[in-house]
């Protein structure tokens, strides 16, 4: 993702900030709090504070030296969540998610600055994801597009495919497995 | 293959699919438990709801955008985000003219399906944690005049000044400590007792809200998401489709949707009643609730307790919920003479300790392990097919028989005795046997070592010897009746299928901690269950309820 200039220009600007970051905003706050409403909420959140800030700083570099779009989103994705999750302590989170915030919330109270190595580890989840999916055969692929994007049944998707919605259940389970594996080669590579 | 069978029941669940409750259980554990699959599991969860949101970000990327720009077309303080999409309501209606410029920001669109999916994955017991939305966007704070409100990290000073204006607004209209409850046979009397009610502005209502109470004061949210707090501090937020009644200022009804209730603390008991459980606490508590589950009433505590008295109020039996305790409640429906189980109420926690009542024709029995309860479920289900007009009248028996022999009860075995003291005491006692017996066969070498296995089953001076697991099997049937017998374990026709040596089966009592020859353990921990059949040589492991129903089943078919 290309960073982008902070400064204000106007409404264009704004809206193209916006659509270039939202993925990431929403993902990255997704990966703490799963009420898809909650996370819209504070992605717009996100982009108020944002909006604000390059309005009344507009040139001005964050405390920690990060001067990219990118990273002062994310930031403050991430704090958002974890502050909304302070506040709803009780929130289902993923697994491994409580560890994050553990994580998240010490590093937060050493310093922020010192977040920014973490703060790639979830756009670079969602960067290989999105590479693994597209290394999926056409046939996975298309049935990962009806389960999650168009949201079909697993009967239906059966149906189609003349199978058992066990068995598509089942392709479902393992094409996830075959994203991890692929996601934690890439998480290797970058090592 | 048990990996394959719990990953797609996970993947029935993730879809949204509810599981029974043995089930549930069983993934619950098997997620708590084995690191291999545990690991299997959680990596499988974690990827689901990574492709949900992902692709659910990138289908609604656009929208998003649309309306997050719409929101900023005039930058507004913020103070006036404090709570986006909520729209202030008829009983603040000065306050809403006093800020002419007021924009709401509702994202009040709901995921739907594949959010319910994902949080199901992610919380496994899916309906069980449900959390609306709260916190940030003010609903938990606003009503609550006693209560600090935290600020946020912009600019907080903004914000606290908005919704403490919005406080002193109300109060000037509703002074607090006016509520009063109606008198009864005095016609409906009208007090002041509310301090104010705010929804989002797509809500829809069967009829506005007024900006007074009249006990009963009945609400019905079609959609969208409302608070209404009254002068005592009291909260509720509630989600559509939701109808509510606040029957006084200390009682309410809630008979569809989703609320979290949180009631300050008052010399009166505050009363939630559902169409299945009636729920009392005293002191300051927040409790989420969701009525009309598949599953019947689903309660949360996060603060205080609540006494639960399930179904009705002909009996006295309740459930404690508590904070840090047993805090979840699961509460089905009543039971009905055409009913496919047995009612069932169920209190329980994340450390699986559990807590149950079960009811048929208003005999309720007390359970306390999940593994007894499952049996006593499936038994339950299993004799209302093949007879739904006599199973009351068996379960009437059963209970008449638990109950009078409950304290008059001495089992011997092997020289060790044991006294239960009420009905659900001598059911996990005669489970625990019979966990021990399986876990013994599993242990047994020598092929035939039963004949160690002896002693007697008192009964109100009615005495039964035994010396074999068969003949104990045979005695608790016969003490108890046909029904304990078969959810203990007993074979339809009567057989004890735990302790045939004649048929191959070998097995016998362990020893335990303290008392050789009897089980001992956390009756309340499912994990504790595992254990092993040996059939001429066919081995069948199992580790939970589940599995030993799984590996009795196919012990009965292939006889």
């Amino acid at each position: 993702m290309k960073d982008s200039d902070q400064s204000d220009p106007g409404p264009d600007r704004r809206e193209a900030v916006v659509l270039e970051h939202q993925v990431l905003v929403r993902w990255q706050i997704s990966r703490l709090v799963f009420d898809s409403q909650i996370v819209d909420d504070l992605a717009q959140e996100v982009f108020v504070a944002w909006f604000q800030f390059a309005e009344q700083k507009t040139g001005l570099k964050l405390e920690g030296g990060i001067d990219s779009t990118t990273a002062w989103l994310q930031k403050v994705a991430r704090n958002k969540a974890i502050d909304w999750l302070r506040k709803n302590s009780r929130q289902a989170v993923s697994t491994g998610s409580m560890n994050e915030i553990a994580d998240a919330a010490s590093i937060k109270q050493s310093g922020d600055n010192a977040s920014d190595d973490r703060i790639t580890d979830g756009e670079f989840r969602l960067r290989a994801l999105q590479h693994c999916l597209d290394l999926l055969q056409p046939e996975h692929r298309e049935i990962v597009e009806e389960f999650y994007r168009q949201g079909k049944s697993s009967e239906l998707i059966a149906a189609r495919l003349g199978k058992g919605s066990s068995g598509v259940r089942m392709m479902l389970t393992r094409i996830r497995r075959g994203l991890g594996k692929c996601i934690r080669r890439q998480l290797e590579k970058k090592k | 293959m048990n990996d394959t069978r719990l990953l797609e029941m996970q993947a029935r669940q993730m879809e949204g699919n509810p599981l029974s409750g043995p089930a549930t259980l069983e993934l619950e554990a098997a997620r708590r438990g084995d690191s291999h699959m545990a690991r299997l599991l959680c990596e499988d969860q974690e990827l689901h709801a990574d492709l949900l949101v992902l692709h659910r970000i990138e289908a609604t990327g656009a929208e998003f955008a649309k309306r997050c720009m719409a929101s900023q077309v005039e930058t507004e303080p913020m103070a006036t985000i404090l709570a986006p999409g909520l729209e202030v309501a008829s009983p603040l209606e000065r306050l809403r003219r006093s800020k002419p410029n007021r924009k709401t920001k509702s994202f009040g669109r709901m995921w739907g399906g594949l959010a319910a999916a994902t949080v199901l994955a992610l919380v496994g017991f899916g309906t069980w944690m449900w959390y609306p939305r709260t916190a940030d966007n003010s609903l938990s704070t606003a009503g609550s005049p006693n209560r600090e409100v935290e600020p946020r990290n912009e600019q907080p000073s903004m914000i606290h000044d908005g919704v403490e204006n919005h406080l002193a607004e109300n109060e000037v209209e509703s002074p607090a400590g006016e509520a009063v409850e109606s008198e009864s046979g005095t016609g409906v009397r009208t007090v002041r007792g509310l301090a104010g009610i705010r929804y989002t502005p797509e809500s829809e209502w069967d009829r506005t809200p007024a900006d007074e109470i009249s006990f009963p004061a009945e609400y019905k949210l079609r959609s969208g998401i409302a608070e209404l707090v009254l002068d005592d501090g009291t909260e509720m937020v509630f989600q559509g489709p939701a109808i509510m009644t606040l029957e006084s200022p200390r009682r309410v009804r809630v008979d569809e949707g989703r609320f979290r209730i949180q009631p300050v603390a008052g010399e009166t008991e505050f009363s939630i009643s559902t169409p299945t459980v009636r729920l009392k606490g005293r002191d300051d508590m927040l409790a989420f609730i969701d009525v009309g589950t598949a599953d019947g009433t689903v309660v949360q505590i996060e603060r205080g307790e609540l006494q639960a008295r399930p179904w009705s109020n002909d009996h006295d039996e309740e459930l404690s919920l508590a904070a840090g305790g047993m805090d979840r409640g699961i509460f089905g429906p009543a039971w009905q003479a055409d009913s496919q189980q047995p009612a069932t109420a169920v209190a329980l926690n994340e450390k699986g300790e559990f807590n149950s009542l079960v009811d048929a024709a208003g005999r309720p029995l007390r359970v306390s392990s999940p593994t007894v309860f499952a049996q006593v479920l499936d038994t339950s289900r299993e004799m209302i097919r093949e007879d739904p007009k006599q199973f009351p009248q068996q379960w009437q028996g059963m209970m008449d028989n638990l109950e009078s022999s409950a304290t008059n009860t001495d089992l011997n075995i092997n020289g060790q005795s044991v006294h239960p003291t009420s009905p659900a005491e001598m059911m996990e006692q005669f489970n625990r046997i019979r966990e021990q017996m399986m876990k013994g066969m599993g242990q047994g070498a020598d092929g035939n070592n039963s004949s160690a296995f002896s002693g007697a089953l008192n009964v109100n001076g009615q005495e039964q010897r035994f010396t074999s697991p068969e003949e104990f099997f045979e005695a608790q049937q016969k003490m108890f009746g046909p029904m304990f017998g078969r959810m203990m374990g007993q074979m339809p026709n009567g057989k004890g299928v735990l302790g045939s040596g004649s048929q191959g089966m070998t097995g016998q009592l362990p020893e335990t901690n303290n008392r050789p020859g009897l089980p001992s353990g956390n009756s309340n921990s499912a994990s504790a269950f595992s254990g092993m059949i040996n059939d001429n040589g066919l081995e069948m492991r199992f580790t939970m309820p589940e599995e030993f129903n799984r590996a009795m089943q196919q012990l009965r078919m292939g006889r």
